[in-house]
């Protein structure tokens, strides 16, 4: 049978299966998955627990032998089989079809094997593992899906989120669960239960390294000079990757180069705007900035940007960081960017 | 009683004596007083932040006497021995010496056991990222059911190694790098209360040296007042420190602020014996002088306890913002030619050498209005119009010119002395610019108008076919080529004869009279110019020897009117 993550806590309220296979690539619901069927071993009385590694040269009768030895504490065992790599060979593939054979009632296995592919699925033993236990895959969380589930989690932590302010962790956590569990829990300590405004978020998003990382760009679309310096020294300062100050800047770039494209054919900023995920309170600030930046000079300095990811992975003798100075210091003033220098991304 | 480090005797011993990590010190401190303790935390950041001060500090808070809060009151049994580092329940760790397995397993043996007098077990492993991945999965199967008088405190420098299964498992902090305010203000207060005497310049040089490590800053200001004999001292700091890379820089700055070569070749050579690198100097120098510009636009942007203020302040002041952009461009182009130096200390030289020597040479005001003033009165465009004009575009660009080639103009530095001359300079004007003046038009000075004319249609060639007669009482009598006759429109006229009313200052009246000119008219002379271009082109392909061999050999034939004059 096939189990979906969001389907687990309901199956397992009608009792285990003799086993379970867990894989796919997210480790945060794969974590809590197997955190859950080990809590429901543990109430169904499955005290004991082994755990085996099987990496390379594992034998397999171990598997076996903990199949077959009695507890000697407990009545009933869970035992866990880790699969690192998702290769087990034809000895692993036939003990456990042997295992799949007889399944004790006594025990509880739970297969975490992360790194098994589709193709994998396929084989016998995973197909006979299906058919007497259960089959749990995890999928990465589509944007969306995302966003729904951290509001859920920020809500089953107490508070009572603002609109924005779900979307807004989901972004900062790039996709990135165990990133946006980590906030919440970080929310949850710095913040009382209740209602959790955008503000909070912003200005104390746990990780103040973040924090810098938007107000320079904020700082450089109000046309801040000074403070969008001073920023980036700190963030040089606090040792940030040269590689997390571009992405900003080259996201804040690009999507103010689809808002001057937008306003060249007349066309609605709002739906830049959507598509961007600008929170509104952004938006006055930046359509006052694109009436310094043209297109044109826009492009440019996305052009520029690109140099910089050249010299960041070692391709070009700058300083990146002084380039990065330079992107910057273009967007508060408006002035072009200086030409792109091929020479010197040779040399 | 011996001698203690600073690093060791000021480490922090409470929540609040840490600096600069407020988002973490919050965070626990909630945790601690409002019972939402996690079973384990990973901290992570750079040398000497206070990953371990901070895990030191909490195992405390957890364990104090006096109950678990964020203040652990330091005096109790606990508190004290957890500061001398000899808590029976304390299990210290350094991960880097015990990767092995088999260790591991030994230390988690002991977990299920309830702490010896404590209320918590905590086990602080240090540098974790060096376990093995076999004991990780120790690691892991512990940190997966953790029993409930067991706290982890995990620290590393390199949260990257640590397998994302035992990530998910703990709650992480990112300490951040310290800033050198922090530094400074914290060792401000350290010297104050050991009784050291300071200066206060010699503190920001500490702090940056420091980058960003408060336990590496602590550790130079032992040496520092070691150094300088029970004081601090701005030049026995910077002795101590030696030349960091940021003063070169300043140092070659300044000799290049002051246009002195001489001092420029001592600085290089005084770098030279530290054996750097030079590529890195140069990018060093580039990024300074883009500072040194964004400081004299916006003055805010030098920060007040930047250890280079008063050098930066006073070369901002020092230098003209058009030589510090000449500076930063050939420091710029330079960069790319550096590889191609046979050795990077010549480029290096080079490169400054070239800034000097496209930097327009300072002439004195006087001399430089000599140089413009008998140009000036001969009236002729000489050297003197080129002196003029260049420091037109100079005052009108603003940005950088390089020098005319020639060498025969010596440019002119002060822009001001030469500004008031340029009008001047300016007046003589080519005959040939000149409007033709009514009387002065004949045939030839006709076609020439003609061509000039701001024409088109009709009328442009109607000016074309016509040939000049002559001009009298404001009448301009036209002759007319029979074959164009087609042209002789009324608008075209009244066009024509309003184009050249303009073109001469008077009104004229056209008289157009169909007969075949004297002269060549401009299209006749257009049309008889083309032609021979086209013989000439024909005539040269016929004789090209390459299209003689192919026509030998090949039988080759031209394409009839395809040959065409290639303008």
């Amino acid at each position: 049978m096939q189990v979906r993550f969001n389907q687990l806590s309901g199956h397992l309220k009608s009792g285990v299966a003799p086993l379970y296979l867990l894989c796919g690539d997210e480790p945060f619901q794969f974590g809590e998955a197997a955190r859950l069927i080990r809590e429901k071993g543990k109430r169904e009385g499955f005290d004991e627990r082994e755990v085996l590694d099987a990496e390379a040269n594992f034998d397999w009768g171990l598997l076996t032998a903990a199949a077959e030895s009695m507890s000697l504490f407990s009545e009933r065992k869970l035992i866990e089989l880790r699969i690192g790599n998702g290769k087990i060979g034809k000895e692993g593939s036939e003990a456990i079809c042997e295992y799949c054979e007889r399944p004790c009632s006594d025990n509880l296995l739970m297969i975490l094997a992360p790194g098994l592919e589709r193709k994998d699925l396929t084989t016998k033993w995973a197909k006979r593992v299906e058919a007497v236990g259960a089959l749990l895959q995890v999928w990465p969380l589509r944007e969306r899906e995302l966003t729904a589930w951290l509001d859920q989690r920020l809500k089953a932590a107490g508070f009572a989120p603002e609109s924005g302010v779900a979307a807004m962790l989901a972004e900062r956590a790039e996709g990135n669960l165990l990133a946006g569990v980590q906030e919440v829990e970080k929310l949850r300590l710095l913040h009382e239960p209740g209602p959790l405004r955008l503000d909070d978020l912003l200005g104390n998003l746990a990780d103040s390294a973040r924090f810098d990382l938007f107000a320079l760009t904020d700082a450089a679309v109000c046309g801040d000079r000074a403070r969008a310096h001073r920023v980036l020294s700190v963030l040089r300062g606090e040792g940030t990757a040269d590689v997390l100050v571009l992405w900003v800047l080259a996201r804040e770039i690009r999507m103010l180069a689809d808002a001057a494209g937008a306003a060249a054919r007349r066309a609605s900023l709002s739906q830049v705007f959507a598509s961007h995920r600008v929170p509104k309170m952004r938006q006055q600030g930046i359509e006052t900035a694109l009436r310094r930046l043209p297109l044109s000079t826009l492009r440019r300095l996305l052009q520029q940007c690109a140099e910089v990811d050249l010299t960041i992975k070692g391709l070009s003798r700058q300083d990146p960081w002084h380039q990065l100075a330079v992107i910057a210091d273009c967007l508060c003033t408006g002035a072009p960017p200086p030409p792109a220098r091929r020479g010197a991304a040779a040399g | 009683m011996s001698y203690q480090v600073l690093a060791r005797k000021w480490r922090p011993r409470a929540f609040d004596d840490i600096v600069g990590q407020q988002h973490v010190v919050r965070a626990l401190s909630n945790a601690l007083d409002r019972d939402q303790l996690h079973h384990a935390y990973l901290f992570t950041g750079t040398r000497g932040v206070g990953k371990t001060t901070l895990a030191r500090i909490l195992s405390k808070a957890l364990n104090c006497e006096q109950g678990v809060s964020s203040r652990p009151c330091g005096v109790c049994s606990a508190c004290q021995e957890i500061d001398g580092g000899r808590f029976v329940d304390l299990l210290e760790v350094d991960a880097a010496s015990r990767t092995k397995v088999d260790q591991t397993r030994e230390l988690l043996d002991n977990v299920p056991y309830a702490p010896a007098r404590a209320r918590f077990k905590v086990y602080l492993i240090d540098e974790v990222h060096m376990f093995s991945s076999h004991s990780f999965n120790a690691l892991l199967k512990t940190l997966e059911e953790p029993p409930p008088h067991v706290k982890f405190l995990l620290a590393t420098t390199d949260p990257q190694k640590i397998p994302v299964t035992v990530l998910s498992r703990c709650l992480q902090f990112n300490l951040r790098r310290l800033l050198p305010g922090e530094i400074r203000d914290r060792l401000e207060v350290v010297l104050k209360a050991e009784g050291v005497d300071f200066d206060a310049g010699g503190l920001p040089l500490l702090a940056r040296a420091a980058d960003g490590s408060m336990r590496d800053a602590l550790s130079l200001l032992d040496q520092a007042i070691a150094f300088s004999g029970g004081r601090v001292a701005e030049d026995e700091v910077r002795a101590m420190l030696g030349t960091v890379s940021g003063d070169l820089a300043l140092n070659i700055l300044d000799a290049l602020a002051a246009s002195d070569g001489g001092r420029i070749l001592e600085e290089v050579e005084r770098v030279a014996a530290l054996t750097p690198d030079f590529p890195e100097l140069l990018r060093e120098l580039i990024a300074l002088m883009h500072r040194l510009a964004l400081i004299q636009q916006v003055p805010a942007i030098l920060a007040s306890d930047d250890p280079d203020h008063g050098r930066l302040a006073a070369l901002a002041a020092a230098m003209q913002p058009e030589d510090l952009q000449l500076y930063y461009q050939v420091a710029l182009t330079g960069q790319a030619d550096l590889p191609l130096a046979p050795d990077p200390r010549a480029g290096f030289e080079m490169v400054l050498l070239r800034a000097l020597a496209f930097r327009p040479a300072a002439v004195p005001p006087g001399k430089a209005t000599a140089a413009v003033s008998p140009g000036a009165a001969a009236g002729s465009p000489g050297p003197s119009g080129q002196v003029a004009s260049m420091a037109e575009r100079r005052s009108a660009g603003g940005g950088v010119q390089r020098p005319a080639p020639g060498g025969s103009v010596t440019p002119v530095r002060p822009l001001e002395s030469a500004a008031p001359h340029a009008p001047e300079a300016k007046a003589p004007v080519p005959a040939a610019r000149m409007a033709p003046s009514p009387a002065m038009l004949d045939a030839a000075g006709w076609q020439q108008l003609m061509a000039r004319l701001p024409l088109g249609g009709i009328a442009s060639q109607l000016a074309h076919n016509c040939g000049f007669l002559e001009l009298a009482g404001g009448k301009l009598m036209l002759t007319l080529d029979p074959a164009a006759q087609h042209l002789r429109v009324p608008s075209a006229e009244s066009r024509l004869e309003s184009a050249l009313a303009e073109a001469l200052g008077v009104a004229v009246k056209l008289e157009i009279q169909v007969a075949r000119p004297r002269e060549e008219t401009l299209a006749q002379r257009r049309a008889r110019e083309a032609g021979e271009r086209q013989d000439a082109a024909v005539q040269a392909l016929e004789s090209d020897p390459v299209a003689q061999a192919l026509r030998d050999d090949f039988e080759a034939e031209w394409v009839p009117g395809s040959m065409r004059p290639a303008d």
